[in-house]
């Protein structure tokens, strides 16, 4: 129902902050006042979508002409963690190293 | 015997098989001219120098115990840094993945490696894909061979760079909303965006899943058809890579004859901001279509005018998706947050914050937004419906015509710096090919002629658009079209270009 859906062109510093946040991003005050602008003009240009009544029209989730694929149920050989950990920024053992999120010491 | 810069992939072969030059003389020939030439375009952000050599002995002493040579045996190609080839950097034009070495090699790439091709680099790209110049590179941009001072386009600018100026007769780039068809058209050669499916995406680095194909540059419509029939077809680590063999030509024979063809001429595509001189070179190619027999027949997509907003919303919301990998765990930059090495949150946040650029930031964050709660239908679920609208367009297009045609990009190459403040300006240049890549139906863009900018010669290029599973269709009418005009045999003003030839 269109009368549901928030008006889609909140913008603004404020939104970028928010929205930094769900992507795992950091922004400075100048960044998100600079995104802020830039955000309002281009949600205002893409406000143009609006205008198009798409009621009735399915969805076009994708552009994919293979169907739906299933391969038999079979175990198949992975890369070798050797190769995948040979790029890690940290290594501990066979193990990708992070900072530690539940207590105590930090291992390795 | 020809000098090296003149050949396409298939005369080059001819020319070894021949036995004018071995593989390895034909190598040193391409990394002379990268030498003479790159300095100053910027096509390649690593050149595979010792194992280009190691490889071509190696071919070179197959070809002499009489193996049977591949479709592009000795054929030296560039890849787009994106593109995974085990052991080599691949950093998608990012700080956060400099250094990056893929633990795999990539379905195409291998395919290009089986038919005999040698991986002489990775090219330079706007950061993941996400430019129209080459100016969001962390590495600096890549300059047209045409002029210096002008973008080549993007995001494939090494790549279209690298076939442009005869460093290599093919290269392979990726198109997600234009990025091989524009620089294609503002550098003066070939470049086909396949139908989606048509060639496996497994080891080209994910940027809109469902727009994103690998899309090969060539000189010649007969290497695109090479490089087509050597990389496409099923693959079992792709599961939207269509169910189907290598593409085959159609009507194999020069020139085709396009009696009975009708092609469609989009009036959206000849509106407002279409620059007055690439409306001339493509009003006077359609006439060369029609002189070799095509009919052309006026149609409409009435969508067009949505296309660059729907497009900005669906690609953003896959893009933010797809890159939320890079936070600094498995692989590429860490940096630590404020925090110091205190919390994993602050180490995901500081890394993207260092690792990133300002459009890549941009779009991450847009794509976010559009996805968030409370926006989402609003923005990515309408803006996925307006998608099946574009799409219904052609499929009404192609109802009454075989091919359409139009400009690739409004405008020829612009300068370096003119666009780079203003992102809506630049997402503008995208404008009449992302409808192509939205419905997932092929385009290629075609050299047709050229433009006069402050007494510099610039190329301009037509887009031919076929409906789904139309690729051989558009390259037979693009084999027409250049068997008919000299368009693309023209070749850039280069300064040091004599340190190519043998």
């Amino acid at each position: 129902m269109a009368s549901q859906e928030p008006r889609p062109a909140e913008s603004g510093p404020e939104t970028v902050r928010r929205v930094a946040e769900l992507a795992r991003l950091d922004v400075t005050d100048a960044e998100a006042a600079a995104l802020g602008a830039q955000f309002a003009r281009i949600l205002e240009q893409f406000r143009v979508l609006e205008k198009l009544d798409v009621s009735g029209v399915d969805p076009m989730v994708g552009a994919s002409l293979a169907g739906d694929v299933r391969r038999a149920d079979e175990p198949v050989p992975s890369l070798p963690a050797e190769a995948l950990l040979a790029n890690a920024p940290r290594r501990i053992g066979d193990f990708y190293g992070v900072p530690r999120t539940v207590g105590g010491e930090e291992a390795g | 015997m020809r000098p090296y810069a003149e050949l396409d992939a298939g005369a080059l072969r001819n020319s070894i098989l021949k036995g004018e030059r071995s593989v390895r003389e034909a190598m040193r020939e391409a990394l002379a001219r990268i030498d003479a030439l790159d300095p100053a375009l910027h096509a390649f952000l690593s050149v595979h120098r010792a194992q280009a050599l190691e490889r071509a002995v190696e071919l070179d002493r197959a070809l002499g115990a009489g193996e049977r040579p591949g479709a592009l045996f000795g054929v030296p190609v560039a890849l787009k840094a994106n593109m995974c080839l085990e052991g080599r950097e691949v950093n998608c034009g990012s700080r956060i993945l400099a250094g990056w070495r893929p633990p795999y090699t990539a379905t195409f790439v291998q395919r290009l490696l089986d038919a005999g091709a040698v991986v002489l680099g990775m090219t330079n790209m706007d950061e993941f894909a996400m430019g129209s110049s080459s100016e969001n590179s962390a590495f600096g941009p890549t300059r047209n061979p045409w002029d210096p001072a002008r973008t080549p386009g993007g995001s494939s600018a090494g790549s279209a760079v690298a076939v442009a100026s005869g460093m290599v007769p093919i290269a392979l780039g990726s198109d997600t909303g234009g990025s091989v068809r524009q620089p294609a058209a503002l550098t003066g050669i070939y470049g086909l965006k396949p139908t989606y499916g048509r060639v496996s995406r497994y080891g080209l680095v994910a940027f809109g899943s469902s727009l994103d194909q690998v899309s090969p540059f060539a000189r010649s419509v007969r290497d695109l058809e090479t490089v087509m029939a050597a990389i496409s077809g099923r693959d079992a680590h792709d599961a939207t890579c269509l169910d189907e063999g290598p593409l085959a030509p159609e009507e194999p024979g020069d020139p085709p004859r396009l009696a009975g063809l009708k092609v469609g001429v989009p009036r959206e595509h000849f509106g407002e901001g279409l620059e007055g001189g690439v409306r001339g070179a493509c009003e006077a190619a359609l006439a060369v279509l029609e002189r070799l027999g095509a009919t052309l027949v006026p149609v409409s997509l009435p969508h067009t005018g949505y296309a660059i907003p729907t497009y900005y919303v669906v690609a953003t919301a896959e893009a933010s998706s797809n890159l939320a990998r890079y936070d600094g765990v498995r692989y590429g930059l860490r940096a630590h947050g404020a925090d110091g090495d205190g919390s994993l949150q602050g180490m995901f946040a500081a890394t993207r914050a260092k690792g990133f650029g300002a459009e890549v930031k941009r779009r991450i964050l847009l794509g976010t937004y559009v996805l968030s709660a409370g926006y989402y239908e609003a923005w990515y679920g309408r803006a996925l419906k307006v998608r099946a609208l574009l799409r219904a367009d052609f499929e009404q297009a192609f109802g009454q015509v075989d091919v359409i045609a139009g400009p690739t990009s409004p405008v020829p190459a612009f300068p370096l710096g003119e666009k780079t403040d203003d992102p809506v300006a630049m997402y503008l240049c995208d404008v009449l090919t992302v409808p192509v890549s939205l419905a997932g139906i092929p385009g290629l863009s075609v050299p047709c002629g050229f433009v006069e900018e402050g007494g510099t010669r610039l190329p301009v290029g037509l887009q031919l658009v076929g409906p789904s599973r139309g690729d051989a269709r558009v390259l037979r009418v693009a084999r027409a079209f250049e068997a008919a005009t000299g368009f693309s045999r023209a070749r850039p003003p280069l300064a040091g270009a004599d340190g190519g030839r043998a």
